[in-house]
């Protein structure tokens, strides 16, 4: 009976399942907003002021937290089969997993440090 | 078992095409769906240049704002928000196949276990909205 490696890919799946429910959830809301509809002067924007005191709060940094990272490592999950499946990179699989996860570690860090650091 | 060590014939591989997602619409969708991360990557780090903007004072948010009316950028949002509700009307109709058969003993329409998620994104796009345009 040969042993078999188990895979960790049920672990980063979770993330990218979390994530995948998060970013479905509150991306588009966001993208139409602050991406779309602020900028054409659809929508009114409410101000650096304004935007800092929602920003100070701790609900919203855990709020921005939570879905950025999750959003950060879903995009890493699937990026990673997208370039070895679109791009018939399967057989550098693991550069390609380096530097996703790595990307998305950076990501992660870059978040909390920003929301840790807002005045 | 007996081991043939004259003849030993290779499995039969087919090579498959790098652009096998092209020979089909289902294969197509799918391939596009899975291409949504990269716009999602992509507005993750437009959020956190604006949480770096709103941070470091209003001369940053205002060139944040000017940076955010760019053509490019305009239409680089736009792609991500079709390709993310892509995403999410893929990722909502899933439930159906996971979700409700299983808990359920009588067959139950795919719509109706789809329409709690819809309400659901509704709601929370709206509760978001408020927070976003300080209406709350």
């Amino acid at each position: 009976m040969t042993a078999h490696s188990r895979s960790n890919r049920p672990l980063a799946w979770l993330l990218f399942g979390t994530g995948g429910f998060l970013v479905a959830f509150f991306f588009p809301i966001h993208i139409l907003l602050t991406g779309i509809l602020q900028p054409l002067g659809v929508l009114r924007d409410p101000g650096q002021a304004s935007l800092l005191t929602l920003l100070e709060s701790p609900l919203t940094r855990l709020y921005l937290a939570v879905l950025l990272i999750c959003a950060f490592w879903h995009a890493a999950y699937r990026l990673r089969d997208t370039i070895c499946d679109a791009l018939a990179m399967r057989q550098i699989d693991l550069v390609i997993v380096s530097l996703c996860y790595a990307g998305a570690t950076i990501a992660s860090v870059a978040t909390i440090v920003l929301l840790i650091r807002v005045p | 078992m007996p081991q043939y060590s004259t003849f030993q014939p290779k499995p039969y591989r087919p090579r498959m095409s790098p652009y096998w997602y092209l020979d089909r619409w289902p294969y197509l969708k799918f391939m596009v769906r899975e291409a949504s991360c990269i716009f999602v990557a992509y507005f993750a780090v437009v959020m956190l240049l604006q949480i770096h903007a709103i941070s470091a004072g209003p001369a940053a948010y205002v060139r944040f704002q000017a940076w955010m009316r760019c053509p490019l950028i305009l239409d680089l949002n736009a792609i991500a928000l079709v390709l993310i509700v892509f995403h999410a009307v893929t990722w909502f109709a899933l439930v159906p196949r996971v979700f409700v058969r299983q808990m359920m003993g009588s067959a139950i329409p795919d719509v109706v276990a789809m329409l709690p998620n819809y309400g659901a994104w509704f709601v929370a796009s709206a509760i978001v909205a408020a927070f976003i345009l300080r209406l709350i």
